[in-house]
């Protein structure tokens, strides 16, 4: 009990993440990353974005790390080339410190910075340092979407897709991917779009 | 040869006296968990005597909570949210709002086998000035009849 006492005593904030740094950082509030991610070979395919970027991601320091870890997120845009390239990930977040865990969200970009040319976001991608995790209700609610689909995946890599139609009245879709395939695993009723209520589909 | 062996093995007097003034430093760090939580601020009686009770809790807006989902609510927040969490240094407005239980809602749910569900959600439209808050919240598996806490999703 003391030795808990201890931790949650001696556990300290971390340090801010360097806003200056070259890959991600904040103007006026809002995160920006930087693209290319080189660890991430571009493709005329998102999927082909998708299935590299866990085992990339989980690379990172902290990003299997649970209670104590960090989460982070980034984009995958276009720069209207056809080709699908993904950001830097960033790792800029709230923290909430309770005990000895620390927890963290990270903020989805609102910009890409790419020296070719304007990037054109396609797609926010953030992972949870936890394992199973899905994307949580937060997630799929349509006041936390900022572009067409949305990619989670836990510290397993497994990956959900999150398609939320929040700009149209068809329902949201949430997807599982299971090799090469996504599997529809449930809609988000128009009704439910602000919560983001979950109908499972039927096999 | 062996004193020498043994004065170089046993403390001296100078750590074992930092050790003794260390000592209740080292536990007091741990104190928190032994306190008791405050008791609830109380308006003084002159703002006190200004309120006015219904006749009954109108029937439209009152709600309901089950004793049961009460408690199991209650025992997730203490995990979740302990009582004595001050946010830490540095925080930000957002971060410091997202330290206070009043910013999440709860959702709960029956589960199978005296499992309740009871799911943590930031509310809609606060601690987020800096964007989106995505994954704060928490979903709590707890046995209602054991009352401990089975398993938590994040």
């Amino acid at each position: 009990m003391t030795g808990w006492g201890l931790l949650g005593c001696a556990s300290t904030p971390e340090p801010p993440p360097d806003n200056a740094s070259a890959n991600y950082g904040r103007e006026n509030k809002l995160v920006w990353v930087r693209g290319p991610w080189d660890a991430i070979k571009p493709s005329v395919h998102m999927d082909e974005i998708v299935d590299q970027l866990c085992p990339a991601v989980m690379e990172l320091p902290g990003a299997r790390d649970k209670d104590y870890g960090r989460e982070y997120c980034g984009a995958i845009y276009t720069l209207g080339d056809g080709t699908y390239y993904a950001s830097f990930p960033s790792p800029l977040a709230r923290t909430v410190l309770v005990g000895p865990s620390t927890r963290k969200s990270c903020h989805p970009p609102n910009s890409v910075k790419d020296d070719r040319g304007h990037a054109e976001i396609e797609a926010d991608f953030h992972s949870h340092p936890w394992g199973p995790s899905p994307m949580s209700d937060k997630d799929r609610r349509k006041d936390t979407q900022l572009y067409f689909v949305r990619i989670q995946f836990d510290s397993r890599c497994q990956i959900m897709r999150l398609v939320p139609h929040h700009k149209d009245d068809l329902p949201g879709e949430l997807f599982l991917r299971q090799g090469q395939n996504w599997k529809l695993i449930g809609q988000i009723l128009p009704e439910d779009k602000a919560t983001g209520t979950i109908t499972p589909v039927e096999e | 040869m062996r004193e020498s062996a043994i004065s170089r093995a046993a403390p001296s007097r100078n750590t074992v006296k930092r050790t003794l003034v260390l000592l209740p430093c080292v536990f007091l760090t741990g104190c928190v968990l032994f306190q008791r939580p405050p008791r609830p601020v109380h308006a003084p009686p002159e703002v006190a005597a200004q309120v006015q009770f219904p006749l009954d809790l109108p029937k439209e807006e009152r709600l309901i909570i089950p004793g049961t989902v009460f408690k199991a609510v209650q025992l997730a927040m203490e995990d979740f949210l302990p009582w004595y969490v001050q946010p830490h240094r540095g925080a930000t407005p957002d971060e410091i709002c997202l330290y206070q239980r009043e910013s999440y809602d709860v959702t709960t749910a029956p589960g199978p086998d005296g499992v309740l569900f009871v799911r943590f959600t930031v509310k809609d439209g606060v601690c987020n000035t800096d964007g989106p808050v995505l994954d704060m919240g928490a979903t709590y598996a707890i046995d209602v009849a054991l009352w401990r806490i089975l398993a938590i999703q994040r």
